[in-house]
């Protein structure tokens, strides 16, 4: 038989799952990037990929907010402003910016193109590929300081 | 009121690695999953679902599975250690064997889809695609595991 679960457990849970819906929503794009650039012809499904990323990103986005910021508070030792986790939220703040800009190059660009224009070159156009890479190291660095903790 | 977990330094980098790991493997299988499932105009699924499970599902599983045995001999359970490991090596192993499975069914399907100008081995896709959001399925009670740590 299984021990009860306490509230920090649900809490951790929640907010790890939805750490991993981010990155889950972040490799789709960062596929659907690959399939754009490399002009695979796969087009269609590069912009079929980037329909799921922004509910992973908007959903699990919030829900890692809330849950982060509610673990912070209600673990002893841990403080809103402990610099890893200011650092941690400014990373948030940099994760959604970028993702987000990143979803809206692939947008504009299914919203532009039409059949046979190049969309590699749309999506160029909206730099989407510096901001899926901003997000990518963002998510990198947000990972090392909930691993790390510094300072902590 | 809970009291921050402090965990020894030297776990940090193995621990990043079985995360970093972990969260690329789910999010590689979710981008497995929706390619092989995906309606491409009579053109084969199969040669992209294998370069997903190939360059992406199988190597981040490796990381996660180094990462999460290197973990285990830091933290030094023995043989008697707590369910949620049993939960983690059983979804791992399980799953080792179902990616193996998923690149031959893929690899195979590629090659007669290659032979037959992308009509064949759609029946195989299918069931890889399956077996990815099985296996999707299993790593998000794993990682429910990992965090929520359930008879510990």
């Amino acid at each position: 038989m299984l021990a009860p679960m306490s509230r920090y457990d649900w809490l951790l849970a929640i907010h790890v799952l939805a750490a991993f819906a981010v990155v889950a929503g972040l490799t789709l794009l960062t596929g659907a990037m690959l399939l754009t650039l490399k002009h695979t012809g796969e087009d269609a499904l590069a912009l079929s990929l980037t329909r799921f990323s922004p509910f992973l990103f908007d959903a699990a986005g919030v829900l890692i907010l809330i849950f982060g910021v509610w673990l912070a508070i209600d673990v002893d030792g841990y403080e809103l402003w402990d610099p890893w986790i200011l650092a941690a939220l400014v990373l948030w703040v940099v994760i959604a910016g970028s993702g987000g800009r990143a979803l809206a190059a692939f947008r504009r660009a299914r919203k532009e193109t039409v059949p046979g224009s190049d969309l590699a070159a749309a999506v160029r156009d909206g730099r989407a590929p510096m901001w899926n890479a901003i997000a990518i190291a963002a998510v990198l660095v947000t990972l090392i300081l909930m691993i790390f903790k510094p300072g902590a | 009121m809970t009291i921050a977990a402090i965990r020894p330094d030297e776990w940090n980098v193995p621990l990043f690695l079985h995360v970093l790991g972990a969260m690329v493997l789910v999010g590689t299988l979710l981008l497995a999953g929706i390619v092989l499932f995906s309606r491409r105009e009579g053109r084969s699924s199969a040669r992209l679902g294998f370069r997903v499970f190939l360059l992406g599902v199988l190597p981040s599983y490796v990381v996660m599975r180094v990462g999460a045995q290197w973990v285990e001999s830091e933290e030094g359970f023995g043989d008697e250690g707590p369910d949620w490991i049993g939960i983690g090596y059983t979804t791992a192993d399980i799953g080792a064997l179902l990616i193996l499975i998923c690149l031959v069914l893929t690899g195979i399907a590629a090659r007669r889809s290659s032979r037959t100008e992308g009509a064949g081995g759609g029946t195989l896709v299918r069931i890889a695609g399956g077996v990815s959001y099985l296996l999707l399925a299993a790593y998000v009670v794993a990682v429910w595991a990992m965090t929520a740590k359930p008879g510990s």
